[in-house]
């Protein structure tokens, strides 16, 4: 049954909301890691990673927690 | 929201735009990530010269002893550039080759930095990695190969724009990240494409667009020729090439004296692209992160090694000069080459997902783009 179809529709900063923040995040991540060599890198790094983190949790990790 | 006319012409850029590019999308993903590591790959396979351990005291050898060295190595060619690798600070390359405008038959002789004894002679165009490179930048075509290759990078960034605009019909209905597995292969095919598309946003939109700037490089040195090359050689206009060449350490050093707080990058050579048929083009790099990767070029007359011109680069090549690093990804040492492969790798699977969303309903006659928006279904 397609049960979504009784969800109310999402309002467009909703559907952006996540998707935006994750760009700025790894967008200055990537600025970052250019302009600095030291600790900050590693910071810098962190944030180009983000999107890698949030891929692997929901593509393999939800379905795992949702089956328990 | 958009309206459902808009919708249809987003959704048809969105197809178009990728149908064309997907294939040399897919061939530059794969042939680009053995080219992230090929400084790793060259060591594996035993491309690196080593840098042999002596005990060394007193000054480097004089760049007029190195070049001879190479010379002597390679007779009959002539040097075109003269550069050093960054993780191997004692050692010199020169690149060398029949002509100063040859295409093909390049040789590089490694120099130790301390003795200008030979180190080594890698392979040039040859081997697995040469075939990467040249599949990822020409296709084997040269220029005309380098411009379709940009030309198809640029249809990927209107790609990636009209499927962010069409991620939010997709996503009325749906959570961040929902995959819908058990909703058959068509729709778990469908959220996986859009949302590993959309987390990878910023990467795919910075790399594509460096790389499309990376492809118009040689035309921008072209016109960088033209433009500034040009003027600051003007008094050299109809003088015939020298024959005797000054020395090599000299001009350096002028370079030096005229930009004492740079050091020296790499030398062009009389006759390349990056100097001038009177000239060797000794170009200085700054010290920070990104001031090392920004020249400035200081012209030094070949014949009398005195100061011709120094100017800073025009912002196209400073343009090009930062967009190179954000398409490699080779600035933040290895966690960021692993990033940039992973993301690669994700790249692929939403070019794959996409080309077989494609693929699979081809045939499918789509009647109603409403309904088929309201159950947040591909069409």
């Amino acid at each position: 049954m397609v049960t979504h179809l009784f969800m109310p529709n999402k309002q467009l900063s909703q559907i952006f909301f996540w998707p935006l923040l994750i760009a700025v995040i790894s967008l200055a991540g990537l600025i970052f890691a250019l302009v600095y060599d030291d600790a900050r890198e590693w910071l810098a790094n962190a944030a180009i990673g983000i999107p890698v983190l949030v891929a692997i949790f929901f593509y393999w990790l939800q379905p795992l927690i949702t089956r328990r | 929201m958009l309206t459902q006319s808009s919708i249809r012409t987003w959704a048809w850029v969105h197809k178009w735009s990728s149908l064309v590019c997907t294939v040399f999308m897919l061939l530059l993903c794969l042939t680009g990530l053995p080219l992230i590591f090929h400084h790793e790959i060259g060591d594996w396979l035993g491309n690196h010269v080593e840098t042999p351990q002596i005990a060394h005291q007193g000054p480097l050898a004089s760049m007029d002893a190195l070049l001879a060295a190479a010379k002597s190595k390679q007779p009959g060619m002539v040097p075109l550039y003269m550069y050093r690798e960054e993780d191997e600070p004692l050692q010199w390359v020169i690149s060398m080759a029949k002509t100063v405008d040859a295409e093909s038959g390049f040789r590089q002789v490694v120099l130790d930095a301390r003795t200008a004894q030979v180190l080594g002679e890698p392979p040039v165009e040859e081997g697995f990695m040469y075939v990467m490179f040249k599949l990822h930048v020409d296709l084997f075509a040269g220029l005309p190969g380098m411009l379709f290759l940009g030309l198809m990078g640029f249809l990927l960034v209107i790609a990636i724009v009209s499927g962010v605009v069409l991620y939010a019909p997709f996503m009325r209905k749906l959570a961040f990240g929902e995959i819908r597995r058990q909703r058959g292969k068509k729709l778990k095919r469908l959220d996986i494409h859009n949302f590993l598309g959309i987390v990878t946003l910023s990467w795919a939109l910075v790399v594509a667009a460096t790389g499309v700037i990376n492809a118009w490089s040689d035309l921008l040195v072209k016109y960088w020729q033209f433009d500034q090359m040009s003027q600051m050689i003007a008094p050299y206009k109809n003088l015939p090439p020298p024959e005797k060449f000054a020395s090599l350490q000299a001009s350096v050093q002028v370079a030096q004296q005229t930009e004492p707080d740079m050091q020296l990058g790499f030398i062009a050579f009389p006759g390349t692209a990056y100097a001038s048929p009177h000239h060797y083009g000794i170009f200085m790099r700054g010290d920070s992160p990104i001031t090392k990767r920004l020249f400035k070029p200081v012209l030094v007359d070949a014949r009398t090694a005195t100061l011709t011109d120094s100017r800073d680069l025009p912002w196209y090549l400073v343009a090009l000069l930062i967009s190179q690093p954000l398409h490699f990804g080779d600035y933040g040492g290895t966690t960021l080459k692993w990033l940039w492969a992973v993301l690669d790798v994700i790249t692929i699977i939403v070019l794959w997902t996409g080309l077989m969303l494609w693929w699979k309903k081809r045939h499918q006659y789509v009647p109603d783009i409403r309904s088929r928006i309201t159950l947040s279904e591909a069409y």
